[in-house]
């Protein structure tokens, strides 16, 4: 997933929305959340818009109504995780002597948690942010452009 | 959050006009489009225009026009200004971890001796790798050297059950003839403290220090709870022998009874580094010398007691008021790193009228104390020495090494890494009981390759032979790591908050 989402160094210079993975009730008829993911095309009163990103199929854009979304992640930019670290540091420790028996553990963990900070910091939880602050992250702030149908855009 | 919107121009160019390079600016056009502009535009308020070199896409973000641009003002929707994401890096984040890693095994292969323990290390169920409670006959480094060790456990039980963790956690073998969990029945309130001599005895009321000075230095605060803040000092960077004395004052009547001295202690590295040292000055020669110390009992006499007598021992003394000088009453030794002692010096011929003056003679750089206090030695108790009724080897029941164990013909091999779970079942549910764990046995410390290179058979022959000339040419060199060792024994410790008091 993190391989369709911009470089850290393309968020300014970005022309697109930002790239949402997004959980959503879509049939009434039924409980189950409906993963989907893609870019963020715009919010507004009624509704989330999202191109939907698929490899297998042609990129379609949606219209999400508000109270049918269960929760999104909006991801700002790719993670600059290095899981090379995990075993390399963890692996390091086996010339501690005694102390590997601490040193071990404490690497594992280091290592793996960073990994997870970083990952962790490169998107929001829809329960840090809200669907109306989702706006400046869309492709068209202010919703869709009078006159524009969802099938023309991709 | 990283996005900055603006309805109006006014509300952006205040905030860049003091800037000596403009952020890129975005405008978003009220029919989908999007203009791009680099760090040169310019807004005309009064003509309506937003101007510079940039890119302009249509809704679909396709590039329809690059170069100069000029948008009015009023097809705008919305101006965008954005700063530059600051996401964490995950191998930068890592570096100080990287750099701890490679110093701790930079300083592990420069001084293996520092980085690998010694003899098994026995802990209770709420122990951590650093909070051992016992280490088994540290001096017993070939089979006719085995000996039978008694560690206070520091912990009182009145469970029916009780059991003990024992690991190798070094590169060694260990062999173990027996491993006892001695109880000692005490009331309310009772401790059971033991001598040297394995005397055992119960102590109700224990008294305070009321001061502890090294050389006019206040070290009172590191010796009045049992809680790993310990009272040390570095060796001598002249001579390795170098003796220094602590006295402890105790004020005069506080206790009737007989009364001993307690004393919470273990070793520094000191000894582990000459055990380590001995063997590498043996080399590839290290398995013929160990033959040799088999059959010839004086090699090892040579050995451990040449350099064992001029560091001596953790020498006790009581100040006599009538004779005017110290008496000795007794000494403590044990050796080994890890696992804190606890032991009395029973003081003989105290005056209840006046304060108690001891002295503490030891060597520079050997021992290290954590607790210090007088004790009432109330009655004499017996241990009543229980065999383990179960034992499970790395996780899972194990009838055959509980045999080895129990039998006294036979050893109990423990490999590195090996982890023993021991159970004792304690004669009497309602009785509370002191613990001390008895261990016999002995271990055959691992060749290291990298100490091959340190074979030096002249200087084995200085050690034995001439132990004072050894610590005093020994210094320098050890002096050079000591700091090393030291940080690399106690950075690794942080987590269980042990603080260490240097006297320099």
């Amino acid at each position: 997933m993190h391989k369709k989402i911009a470089d850290e160094s393309e968020f300014t210079q970005s022309t697109k929305g930002t790239f949402i993975k997004l959980w959503a009730t879509l049939e009434n008829d039924t409980l189950v959340s409906k993963e989907l993911q893609g870019e963020l095309i715009a919010v507004d009163s009624a509704a989330l818009y999202m191109l939907l990103i698929d490899e297998k199929a042609e990129a379609t854009c949606i219209a999400i109504e508000r109270d049918k979304v269960d929760y999104f992640d909006l991801y700002y930019a790719r993670p600059k995780t290095s899981f090379w670290t995990i075993p390399i540091l963890t692996a390091l420790t086996a010339t501690h002597g005694i102390f590997f028996l601490i040193s071990t553990p404490v690497s594992l963990l280091v290592t793996s948690l960073t990994q997870a900070y970083v990952i962790r910091s490169s998107y929001s939880e829809s329960n840090s942010i809200t669907i109306d602050e989702l706006m400046p992250f869309a492709r068209y702030p202010r919703g869709i452009p009078h006159g524009l149908n969802l099938e023309d855009i991709y | 959050m990283p996005r900055f919107q603006y309805e109006k121009a006014r509300d952006f160019l205040t905030k860049t006009e003091k800037e000596s390079e403009k952020p890129t600016l975005k405008a978003h056009l009220k029919g989908g489009d999007l203009i791009f502009l680099y760090h040169n535009w310019k807004v005309d308020t009064m003509g309506g225009f937003i101007a510079g070199e940039g890119q302009r896409f249509n809704y679909n973000r396709r590039l329809t026009k690059r170069g100069r641009l000029k948008v009015a003002m009023d097809s705008v929707l919305v101006y965008e200004m954005n700063k530059d994401l600051d996401l964490p890096n995950g191998a930068m984040a890592l570096v100080p971890l990287a750099i701890i890693n490679v110093a701790v095994g930079i300083a592990c292969l420069a001084n293996p001796k520092a980085c690998f323990g010694s003899c098994p290390t026995f802990y209770t169920e709420d122990g951590t790798v650093f909070n051992a409670k016992a280490e088994g006959f540290s001096n017993a480094i070939a089979p006719s050297l085995e000996y039978g060790d008694v560690d206070d456990l520091n912990t009182s039980t009145r469970a029916e059950n009780f059991k003990v963790i024992m690991k190798n956690e070094a590169q060694e073998t260990h062999c173990l003839k027996a491993v006892e969990l001695w109880a000692l029945p005490i009331n309310k309130a009772e401790k059971a403290l033991m001598t040297r001599t394995k005397m055992f005895y119960g102590s109700t009321k224990q008294v305070l220090p009321m001061a502890a000075t090294v050389a006019g230095q206040d070290v009172l605060s590191t010796l009045l709870a049992s809680d790993r803040k310990e009272y040390f000092s570095l060796a001598d960077p002249e001579n390795l022998a170098s003796k220094e004395e602590l006295i402890l004052e105790f004020a005069a009547g506080d206790l009737k009874e007989d009364k001993a001295l307690l004393l919470d202690f273990r070793q520094s590295l000191m000894t582990t580094y000459f055990i380590y040292s001995a063997m590498a000055y043996m080399g590839d020669e290290v398995s013929d010398i160990f033959a040799k110390i088999e059959r010839e009992k004086d090699l090892y006499t040579k050995l451990d007691q040449g350099l064992k007598s001029e560091l001596g021992e953790l020498e006790v003394y009581l100040w006599s008021e009538e004779a005017q000088l110290w008496e000795l009453q007794g000494a403590l030794y044990e050796t080994g790193p890890i696992a804190v002692n606890r032991q009395i010096v029973p003081l003989e011929n105290v005056s209840s009228l006046l304060p108690i003056r001891i002295k503490l003679r030891m060597n520079k750089g050997l021992w290290r104390l954590d607790y210090a206090a007088l004790a009432s030695l109330d009655r004499q108790i017996e241990p009543i020495k229980l065999q383990p009724k179960q034992l499970k080897k790395n996780g899972s029941s194990h009838l055959f090494a509980q045999h080895q164990l129990l039998d006294p013909e036979k050893h109990l091999i423990s490999m590195p890494g090996d982890y023993f779970e021991l159970e004792y079942q304690l004669p009497d549910a309602d009785q509370n009981y002191a613990l001390h764990l008895y261990s016999q046995g002995y271990y055959m410390e691992w060749m290291r390759q990298e100490w091959l290179a340190d074979k030096n058979l002249l200087k084995l022959n200085q050690m034995m032979n001439h132990p004072a000339r050894y610590l005093r040419r020994e210094a320098e060199a050890y002096k050079e790591y000591e700091k090393v060792m030291e940080d690399v024994f106690w950075s690794s410790q942080i987590e269980s908050k042990k603080v260490s008091s240097y006297e320099n």
